[in-house]
């Protein structure tokens, strides 16, 4: 990872898009962290999503995977100017983590299921992922390349 | 419920009185001087609130409380693994430097802060307002800061878009130790607290 780049961080039903020379960084749990990149243009995004599927008036789309996925799409090509056609996906997160009453809370599987039947709807090809576990990720995208740093809590760092 | 700067104002009373209660019997415990002090109480949003916790990317030990009762919350305390050693130390009394790495006498030492820091705080709150609040066992994790404090946020965060976030520094006099203390009425119980204290702002 280069060290001369500027983190971005984003937080929980967040949305960030951005160009090379910057990177883009955020904390997973149950969560899923969806990387959008154009290489050829070199923009990048990182999606957070807290939760499947919007069941109710909330307006804050991109708490949801199927609401903010489509939305995320849309601000990489049309906002951004990247290409359709070249973009990847990566995705990260998805843990079973803990709640408060020490139950395990499992949305992680249902909010990646959804996130990969979307991608795929949209023909947007998964080439990289870290999902599952118990464990909190923190992933950083590199817009140079869109290679993401991801440290699994208590494992080494994985370039993917 | 509109919540104005002087519904947050009986708020940080309240608190204040609550944080004191478990500094002193922190300190009793630990036998030195143990300050939680009240650094902020606001409302924020869960992107917000996320994103600046999201820039720690520390490998912390948490400890978990909920409270269930007529004034539900929720209590994160969580500090860096290295000093949970040191709070190892100073709960079996010995000296800083001793205790070398994480093991189940950690996990109960940071248990036991979050033991006493509900217990007083629950206290406080029932004696002063009346309030009916049960602490349920604490719960240890191990991530990263900004990993704990999401699943802390995550269940309220589904139906809510709004935290009340009460944020405290805690230090223990004469060794260095940074921890993070938060914590998360909801804000429906924030109603019930002041209607409690028949106060009108």
């Amino acid at each position: 990872m280069n060290n001369n780049l500027t983190h971005i961080t984003v937080g929980v039903g967040d949305l960030k898009i951005t160009r090379s020379p910057h990177a883009l960084k955020t904390l997973l749990g149950s969560c899923i962290g969806i990387v959008l990149y154009d290489p050829i243009k070199k923009i990048g995004g990182l999606l957070h999503i807290m939760l499947p599927k919007r069941n109710s008036d909330d307006l804050k789309l991109t708490k949801y995977a199927d609401t903010g996925l489509p939305y995320f799409i849309s601000q990489m090509t049309i906002g951004a100017g990247a290409t359709k056609g070249v973009m990847y996906a990566k995705i990260f997160g998805g843990a079973k983590m803990f709640e408060t009453n020490g139950k395990l809370l499992n949305i992680g599987e249902a909010n990646e299921q959804e996130v990969r039947r979307i991608l795929r709807s949209e023909n947007i090809k998964i080439v990289a992922s870290k999902t599952g576990g118990t464990k909190g990720y923190n992933i950083v995208l590199d817009t140079e390349t869109g290679s993401v740093e991801c440290r699994v809590f208590g494992e080494q760092i994985a370039v993917y | 419920m509109n919540i104005d700067i002087n519904h947050l104002k009986v708020f940080e009373v309240m608190t204040r009185l609550s944080i004191d209660r478990a500094s002193r019997a922190l300190s009793k415990t630990l036998k030195t001087g143990a300050k939680i002090a009240l650094s902020n109480i606001y409302i924020t949003d869960l992107t917000g609130a996320t994103e600046k916790m999201n820039e720690d990317t520390r490998e912390m030990a948490g400890v978990m409380v909920n409270f269930h009762g007529n004034v539900a919350c929720k209590l994160l305390f969580m500090l860096p693994m290295a000093g949970t050693l040191i709070l190892t130390d100073l709960f079996l009394r010995q000296p800083i430097g001793t205790a070398k790495e994480f093991d189940e006498a950690s996990e109960s030492a940071i248990q036991e802060v979050g033991n006493i820091i509900a217990a007083h705080i629950c206290n406080a709150l029932v004696s002063n307002f009346d309030a009916t609040l049960v602490p349920l066992p604490p719960i240890v994790h191990n991530d990263y800061a900004g990993v704990l404090f999401s699943s802390l946020l995550m269940e309220q965060g589904m139906n809510e878009e709004s935290f009340l976030l009460i944020d405290t520094s805690f230090k223990i006099l004469k060794t260095e130790l940074d921890c993070y203390l938060f914590l998360i009425p909801e804000l429906k119980s924030f109603e019930k607290l002041i209607d409690s204290l028949g106060v009108c702002v």
